[in-house]
């Protein structure tokens, strides 16, 4: 059973990558943040008794599952959103998305001043990495993420995202060699 | 399109998705002071929530569990272990086997200090009364 201080212990080591995967999964900090305080609060509510080795399994199924029943929330409410505006409403939704992109990429605190020239680099080339990771299919983040960032082994990630370890892999594989592309076209090489 | 780039080759596959995981990592402390202070806020938040009741009950639950464990052996609730339930049983039977004729053994003493209660207080001349002897056959007396 996880005590008190594991629970704390665990959350304060996955907060930042939970915070990270989220974003990457619906690029708005606001809902990004909503989604870890979903999955962290379903984790202590529902499974804080668990020993604390099970932990980090159950947070990220929790975490991929919150990030799911938040794309069907969006979806229900995109529909009424074009039903309304479809009825004659005026939609000053302008697009949240990309507003959100250019401001995030705007960050002054994001990027160290001291060092700029090394800074500014890695900033740049983590911007292009966390940015292609955003536009790879959902399974194939999901999967890359828990399994090498995360560092679940492939029996856990496969766990986590109800397939099978051979689909793990794949998806693995493919979002490497998409990732990988992505950065060389850039002139980035890892 | 080129369709070779998928094809996996696990070991180049996991050295380059270690770099890219090593260069997230890096990104994690450059994150805004408004971001780390609310999911500060939100950790405690879910410490404040833990399932700590629950808790409690399986470690009574445990406990019980061992003491029972304690009495039968350590593989109590094992269906397999068949020796230690015919074991078990067993001692029940011969306890139950003695229960029995202790009462019986009691019954009987009781019965013994009844009759010779019955025959010291009877005067002798009572054994030759017609009507004495017809009330003790005709119903069981009830001595107490």
């Amino acid at each position: 059973m996880a005590t008190p201080r594991e629970l704390d212990a665990f959350l304060a080591d996955v907060e930042r990558r939970a915070y990270k995967t989220a974003w990457f999964a619906v690029h708005n900090e606001e809902n990004a943040l909503d989604i870890v305080q979903d999955a962290m609060l379903k984790l202590a509510e529902s499974y804080g008794d668990r020993p604390a080795a099970e932990l980090p399994a159950l947070f990220q199924r929790i975490l991929q599952n919150t990030i799911r029943d938040f794309y069907r929330r969006s979806k229900v409410r995109n529909l009424w959103t074009t039903l309304f505006s479809a009825l004659g409403g005026h939609g000053d939704t302008d697009d949240e998305g990309d507003l959100d992109r250019i401001e995030r990429l705007r960050d002054p605190n994001s990027v160290q001043q001291e060092q700029p020239d090394a800074a500014l680099e890695q900033r740049q080339m983590l911007d292009i990495l966390e940015n292609e990771l955003a536009k790879l299919p959902a399974r194939q983040r999901e999967a890359f993420l828990m399994r090498y960032w995360e560092g679940l082994d492939t029996a856990e990630t496969a766990e986590a995202m109800g397939c099978s370890q051979g689909s793990v892999k794949t998806h693995c594989s493919r979002a490497t060699q998409s990732l990988a592309a992505a950065l060389k076209a850039k002139g980035i090489q890892l | 399109m080129t369709h070779e780039s998928h094809r996996p080759n696990p070991p180049q596959d996991d050295l380059l998705a270690k770099a890219m995981a090593s260069a997230l990592d890096q990104g994690m402390g450059v994150l805004p002071s408004r971001i780390t202070a609310r999911l500060a806020q939100i950790r405690e938040q879910a410490l404040a929530h833990q399932k700590q009741w629950q808790s409690a009950l399986q470690l009574a639950g445990q406990g019980t569990h061992r003491a029972i464990g304690s009495l039968f052996g350590d593989s109590f609730g094992s269906a397999t272990d068949w020796r230690r339930w015919a074991a078990s049983f067993g001692v029940l039977a011969l306890t139950a086997v003695f229960m029995f004729w202790q009462a019986q053994d009691q019954v009987e003493q009781l019965a013994s200090e009844d009759s010779a209660l019955l025959s010291e207080a009877l005067p002798p001349n009572a054994l030759l009364d017609k009507g004495f002897q017809s009330w003790v056959s005709s119903g069981t007396p009830d001595v107490q």
